[in-house]
């Protein structure tokens, strides 16, 4: 691939299939990491116990746990690095709405809201696709922004910066 | 042979050997005198090489020749392959080589994710019959090292 055609979408307001695509992948990993993260407690407490430990019984404190671990893990990446291993893959990052990084405060707002896109049948994820900077209902309540951001190689230049 | 030739040859030998002997001791003292590193000091080698012209003596080499009469399976059995092997970091090598490639790709899921997005956009824009521009990019474009 050439490194030109790439260019022109750096800095432009990201689509709905790139943000679509990279929220599949967060969810993936991150419901493995949780799947794992139990699993790896249930054992714990066998060895320690001696006794069975199933989550069968307590959906809810599960759903709970799973609720707070999705906010920690999309809050603190969007908090430390303004992007998700799956927004990694597909080079988009999360910014303030002049471009600038976002701060711990936004991501958290970010976090927190995020939730709520998903109501009414994810009625606040349809400004990704009708808005004009595709600004969906947490990127308004936070003043943020999702951005092309990957950076492009040159033909036989040096590995990514 | 008649006598006049035997007397002849009775004094031309001992001369001819005389001369002999006195030409080769000239030219030991002749050559002992000279200090060939001296005269080699002298000798311009840049000016001599300057004056070749290699192209010339290029174009007369038959290479097709010379490597004719060289025997390949020889010089590839001399060759250390394990030492050379030992020597080279290989695993750096297919490190950064697949590095390179798994970058390529994902350079190009990135592109034609992007490619879509703007499917996408297009569409939404002709069901909203939206006439004004797509904004302007959000940050300056920066390429890559």
């Amino acid at each position: 691939m050439t490194a030109q055609p790439a260019l022109r979408y750096q800095g432009h307001y990201a689509g709905a299939v790139s943000r679509l695509a990279s929220f599949v992948i967060d969810i993936v990993v991150s419901a493995g990491i949780f799947c794992v993260a139990l699993a790896a407690i249930s054992y714990g407490a066998q060895v320690i116990t001696g006794n069975l430990v199933s989550w069968n019984h307590s959906t809810g404190v599960v759903a709970g746990l799973f609720a707070a671990w999705e906010l920690a893990y999309f809050g603190f990446s969007w908090a430390t690095n303004g992007r998700t291993l799956g927004m990694a893959v597909f080079g988009i990052r999360v910014v303030r709405t002049d471009g600038a990084v976002l701060e711990p405060r936004h991501a958290t707002v970010r976090a927190l809201v995020f939730p709520f896109s998903f109501l009414f049948c994810g009625l606040g994820f349809l400004g990704i696709l009708v808005q004009r900077e595709h600004r969906a209902l947490h990127d308004l309540a936070a003043g943020s922004a999702v951005i092309y951001a990957w950076t492009v190689r040159a033909p036989g230049s040096g590995p990514e910066a | 042979m008649s006598s006049r030739d035997r007397a002849g040859k009775r004094w031309t030998d001992p001369a001819e050997a005389l001369a002999q002997q006195v030409t080769e001791r000239v030219v030991d003292l002749v050559v002992g005198a000279i200090d060939v590193n001296e005269i080699v000091a002298r000798v311009d080698v840049n000016a001599i090489i300057s004056r070749v012209d290699i192209d010339a003596v290029l174009r007369k080499v038959d290479l097709n020749e010379l490597l004719g009469q060289v025997d390949v399976n020889e010089l590839a059995q001399r060759i250390d392959v394990a030492g050379l092997v030992e020597k080279a970091d290989l695993g750096a090598i297919i490190a950064q080589s697949s590095g390179g490639m798994a970058r390529e790709a994902v350079d190009a899921v990135r592109y034609r994710t992007a490619g879509l997005d703007q499917v996408i956009d297009g569409w939404v824009r002709v069901l909203l019959r939206r006439k004004d521009p797509a904004p302007p990019p959000l940050l300056a474009v920066q390429a890559g090292p």
